[in-house]
């Protein structure tokens, strides 16, 4: 039994409000490919990060060749013979392949002080380093002239010249096709026969049975269990992936949803959308669920006006309109509650007062003047309204705990009378009981026949807020599924691309 | 992507042959021989500007202070050769380390202590230029030894020496760029931050270099021009950054970092050099000609973001941002 | 901040420096309260913070005109041919749409074709001016109707016109700034671009806005300073966008937008003021002030910086 070359003991990281990883135990053998799953938010990045030295641990134990180590910096987890292929690759697009393979490490000529750069060296190397991976890419080319998964291959020979025996993936798939996948898969194969042990994070649960040794699955920052990949099943998989108790409980009263507010017909952008039709009812809560990058949060910034679409129809209240610009989106009604609160969502250098009225400045003055005191009993009004914790009006609003700034964000909203209401992953980051205030607030909002479109990626909070569901992966709606029909596995699965039952409903 | 790297070496070289071409139509002389050798000596001074400033603009950053920089240091030269207190090659060391030093400082403030370029070396600029207000008395510095003066108007084997140097200046920074880990380094910089210093690159120190050089070149323009005026005046060189800056972007290189070299801002020298001297001869005042600079510039950086960021017609890109549906991207 | 709270509780460390200032310049420089020289300040910080309105709402969106001074010099002289012919009306007319026009093509290409603001501005700054010296040829434009000269030299009580004219303007500014909709929406885009996007404002439209009323306050400040000079050169306003800067950043509104109020830059404008005389009384060379300004800018950022990354680490 040959020795692990990296073992992860115990390990625990928390973030401010938020266990990323709890006591998570973890190893990896020479020459095996070690998939990762989890869902959205399970812990498998922070993982990485962890390993990369992007982060310290909080507590727990790495071995690296069961020598114990700490990893706290970049070049340490370098140093360790630990690389990670990110999906944002970190290449100089101008340099050719060979430059970027050796920067701040080119072999230097002998003599003249070691100042200049021995290019002989350097292509021959890089060469060797290619042609081991039995790549076709010219070591002169300029990066930017590669094609994605060329640059990926770079990426993966960059590592290896650093003598990496740890190589992490994150996700190398998702921006392939079938075609080059294969061509990655080799390559991992190449690797594996040399020894390298292999970290791989995905989604796509068909891919990983045909190059994964092991599976580990990750759920809510625990260790679920690791399984050997031959005597595994997806649904296994799936079900240790998803499996806890609904243990809370929604405030939520179903009623008979009126016509119909937003309708999308044939929604489309280049490489991000595909003909995607949805319909949104007069007091429902629709829930869109799917992975990170199945196009949640671009559908709805076509909504909003952000991105234009390439094709389709936006419909709203029955009238078909171009949405050019989020101005004109506000102007018909649409709120858009964005997932990244602090940046786009909030002034953080603005008081709460301010943070509440400012998109409603031209509503409740249309003549322009601002009257303080009108300024104030909204506000007031909200904040009682809402429960908004802070000491005064005046207070910046990045004191707030995350849970009230997400009540001044949906205030600012309300404040305009909004006729309809896009929320995006609108609990995140949030303590549970903020949580369960800002859900009764959605009830409330439905209750008064607004419709609201709930993109969330903790299925409890879509199986128990939403009237309907829809599901998206790569782009398209996979799947449309009705509160009573609707369970954690169904939409997991939808949102992997496997149907069970019959294909997308359109 | 090749189309894109097409237009950037052939375009300015098309375009400067067509500057050319036009001026040797509309302008007296302009092809003729002793013309052609004013337009090198007068270039020359710009290039080794201009070299600076391609560093500077590689690494994502500007110079801004170059011009005053540039004026000080002709000032400091002259008033210590004219008041008898430095022989000519000390009283030029001294004021090309000032300006080395300006540069350092520049690249200090810039990268040590965060602040942005573009308000370090304005600051720079005021700073130099007040300073060499203040030492001339705002007057006119002249009646030096001749010495220098063969750094304009000198030859080599029938080449004019300043040509020289900027030859040899030229071949050193190519090969530093090509040849040497640090010339790598420099593109990684502007190119990707992140992966430089991912790559164990000092990011820091060697962006606060880039800028200590751009003072040094500017020391050294300021004492070719001072070679070709023979008199030093506090305010003369104000303009060199701006048409430095043009220059090298018309060259070739990228505002956004990691892409161009020398050798384009070679060619975006020749090409602002002619305009002005082609101008000059058509009799357009020197005030003028700014205003065709400066159309120069946004002309150039509007078409490097067209082609490097949208696809299709620049023509029918253009036409939609002006008249656009209104689309807000701001 | 607060934006309809206390703007001088927000100032207060600024009013502290202004006072300790004054304090200084009594006690270190020679007939400093005389009444001419009270008079003398009192002018210049006006035409100081005149001069700055238009560079001070470009920071608070998070840009900066560089062009101020090249505009003013453009709008003027061309409104000084006309005025200089008894055309006054039309001459001041002509010279804030030239200013307007200036940051309106400012404004527009930097809001639809993203140029960075300093590039633009800084091209700017080169055409205007070169399109004066082309004009002027290096004359100057003098000897302007009274009424018009009445603007830059009588005095309304023992109060000089320009200073109430500049103070009038303050006026306008401020309550534009803080009690509308259009101030409001200026300080959340230069808070935050993406925010003020995703919350439904138009930062394109704003940004032209200021542009252009910066392109216009520049063509103002002119013709109070050539009604002032009672003569127009090309040359004029060189230092302007400098010394704006200065006035700006003293008076504490950040290059990162969002940040400072037109009390500050009044503050702002004083202190400089005071400085630039202590200079001059003190029998320091007048060019030395180049210098200073320079200095001054890179010290107060670096201050602000400073107490900003304090704030945001600690």
């Amino acid at each position: 039994m040959p020795e692990s070359i990296l073992r992860v003991e115990k390990v625990t990281k928390a973030f401010p409000g938020v266990v990323a990883l709890n006591r998570v135990d973890f190893d990896l053998y020479p020459g095996e490919v070690h998939v990762i799953v989890g869902e959205n938010g399970a812990g498998k990045s922070t993982l990485i990060k962890l390993l990369s030295g992007v982060y310290p641990k909080d507590s727990g134990h790495f071995f690296v060749d069961s020598e114990p180590v700490e990893i706290d910096s970049v070049h340490k987890a370098q140093e360790l013979g630990i690389s990670t292929i990110y999906q944002e690759l970190h290449l100089v697009p101008e340099l050719t392949v060979a430059q970027n393979i050796f920067l701040g490490r080119e072999p230097r000529k002998k003599g003249r002080f070691g100042l200049l750069v021995d290019k002989g060296a350097v292509e021959r190397r890089t060469q060797e380093l290619l042609s081991s991976l039995a790549l076709e890419i010219s070591p002169h080319l300029p990066v930017s002239a590669l094609s994605v998964p060329q640059q990926q291959m770079v990426e993966v020979a960059k590592a290896l010249s650093m003598e990496a025996k740890i190589l992490i993936f994150d996700e190398p798939t998702s921006a392939l096709a079938e075609k080059e996948t294969d061509a990655l898969f080799r390559i991992i194969r190449v690797l594996k026969e040399r020894g390298i042990g292999i970290i791989y994070i995905s989604h796509r649960l068909e891919e990983i049975s045909k190059i994964g040794d092991r599976v580990t699955v990750l759920r809510d920052g625990q260790y679920i269990g690791t399984l050997r990949l031959a005597e595994a099943s997806i649904n296994d998989l799936i079900r240790m992936m998803v499996g806890r108790d609904i243990k809370d409980q929604f405030p939520r009263n179903y009623r008979e949803p009126g016509g119909i507010a937003l309708e999308l017909r044939g929604i489309s952008r280049k490489g991000v959308l595909h003909d995607i039709d949805l319909r949104i009812h007069h007091g429902e809560v629709v829930g869109l669920a799917g992975l990170v990058g199945s196009g949640r949060t671009e559908l709805a910034r076509v909504i909003f006006g952000v991105d234009p679409p390439d094709s389709g129809e936006i419909r709203i209240f029955g009238k078909n309109e171009t949405i050019g610009s989020p101005m004109k989106a506000t102007n018909l009604g649409i709120a858009f509650i964005t997932e990244d609160r602090k940046g786009l969502g909030l002034f953080q250098a603005l008081s709460v007062k301010d943070n509440i009225t400012i998109a409603s400045l031209r509503h409740l003055f249309p003549n322009g003047l601002i009257q303080p005191s009108k300024e104030q009993t909204v506000a007031e009004g909200y904040v009682n309204k809402l429960r908004i914790q802070t000491p005064t009006l005046t207070r910046l609003v990045r004191f707030l705990s995350g849970g009230n700034q997400q009540k001044v964000v949906l205030a600012k909203w309300l404040a305009t009378q909004a006729k309809i209401f896009i929320l995006d992953e609108p609990t995140r980051g949030i303590d549970v009981g903020a949580k369960q205030e800002i859900h009764r607030l959605i009830d409330e909002l439905v209750k008064e026949g607004t419709p609201v479109l709930m993109i969330s990626s903790e299925l409890p909070e879509i199986l128990g807020m939403s009237d309907r569901i829809y599901v998206m992966h790569e782009g398209r709606i996979s799947a449309e599924y009705s509160r009573m029909e609707a369970t954690q596995e169904k939409i997991l699965q939808s949102a992997m691309g496997r149907y069970l039952q019959s294909p997308p409903v359109q | 992507m090749k189309e894109k790297l097409g237009l950037k070496i052939t375009g300015p070289l098309m375009i400067c042959i067509a500057v050319i071409l036009f001026f040797s139509i509309f302008a007296e002389n302009f092809l003729s021989a002793s013309n052609a050798v004013n337009i090198i000596r007068q270039a020359c001074v710009l290039a080794l500007v201009a070299f600076g400033q391609t560093f500077v603009i590689l690494i994502q950053g500007f110079d801004l202070s170059v011009g005053a920089v540039m004026g000080l240091t002709s000032c400091i030269t002259a008033l210590l050769m004219v008041k008898g207190m430095a022989l000519p090659l000390v009283a030029v060391i001294l004021a090309v380390m000032v300006a080395t030093f300006c540069g350092f400082i520049n690249g200090f403030i810039t990268n040590y202590m965060g602040l942005n370029p573009f308000i370090s070396t304005f600051g720079m600029w005021g700073m130099a230029l007040g300073i060499a207000l203040v030492i001339t008395e705002e007057r006119v510095i002249f009646g030096f030894p001749d010495t220098l003066r063969v750094f304009h108007d000198g030859e080599f084997l029938g080449i004019p020496l300043p040509l020289i140097i900027v030859i040899i200046i030229w071949g050193i920074l190519q090969f530093f760029l090509k040849s040497t880990p640090y010339g790598i380094a420099t593109y990684a910089i502007g190119g990707n931050p992140v992966a430089a210093e991912l790559s164990g690159i000092p990011v820091r120190f060697q962006k606060t270099m880039i800028y200590t050089f751009s003072g040094l070149m500017a020391g050294l323009a300021g004492i070719m021009f001072l070679a070709r005026s023979n008199a030093a005046q506090a305010v003369d060189t104000i303009g060199y950054e701006f048409d430095s800056i043009v220059a090298v972007v018309v060259g070739g290189t990228s505002l956004l970092g990691g892409k161009g070299g020398v050798t384009q801002t070679l060619i975006g020298v020749l090409l602002i050099a002619s305009v002005r001297n082609g101008l000059n001869i058509m009799g357009v005042n020197s005030y003028l000609q700014l205003v065709f600079v400066g159309i120069i510039l946004i002309l150039a950086y509007l078409a490097e973001s067209q082609t490097s960021t949208l696809s299709g017609n620049p023509i029918q890109n253009l036409w939609k941002k002006l008249f656009g549906t209104g689309a807000d991207k701001g | 901040m607060n934006l309809s709270g206390s703007k001088i509780w927000s100032q207060f460390n600024r009013i502290i420096a202004f006072m300790l200032i004054i304090v200084a310049a009594y006690l270190l420089v020679p007939r400093f309260l005389s009444y001419t020289n009270i008079v003398n300040l009192v002018r210049q910080t006006f035409l100081l913070t005149l001069i700055s309105y238009g560079m001070g709402l470009s920071m608070l969106v998070a840009g900066l005109d560089l062009s101020i001074g090249s505009v003013a010099a453009l709008s003027s002289c061309l409104a000084a041919t006309f005025i200089a012919r008894e055309n006054v009306l039309l001459g001041i007319l002509v010279g804030l749409g030239v200013g307007g026009v200036c940051g309106l093509v400012n404004g527009m290409l930097i809001a639809k074709f993203k140029l960075p603001d300093f590039v633009m501005t800084f091209s700017m700054m080169f055409i205007a001016r070169g399109l004066a010296m082309t004009y002027m040829q290096g004359e100057s434009i003098y000897g302007y109707p009274k009424s018009f000269i009445w603007v830059g030299k009588s005095f309304l009580g023992p109060i000089p016109t320009p200073v109430i004219i500049s103070a009038l303007l303050m006026a306008v500014l401020y309550f534009f700034l803080n009690r509308t909709t259009f101030g409001r929406a200026l300080y959340a885009v230069g808070v935050s671009k993406e925010a003020a996007r995703f919350s439904g404002l138009s930062v394109s439209k704003k940004l032209i806005q200021i542009y252009s009323l910066s392109g216009l306050l520049a063509g103002f400040a002119g013709l109070v300073y050539i009604a002032r000079m009672n003569s127009a050169e090309a040359e004029m306003g060189v230092l302007w966008p400098l010394e704006a800067i200065a006035v700006c950043v003293i008076g504490g509104i950040s290059f990162s937008g969002g940040e400072g109020n037109l009390l500050g830059l009044f503050l702002g404008g004083i202190m400089m003021a005071i400085i630039n005389n202590s200079i001059n009384l003190l029998g320091i060379p007048a060019r030395f002030q180049d210098f200073f300004v320079g200095f001054v800018i890179i010290l107060a950022v670096a201050i602000d910086h400073y107490s900003k990354r304090r704030e945001a680490g600690g």
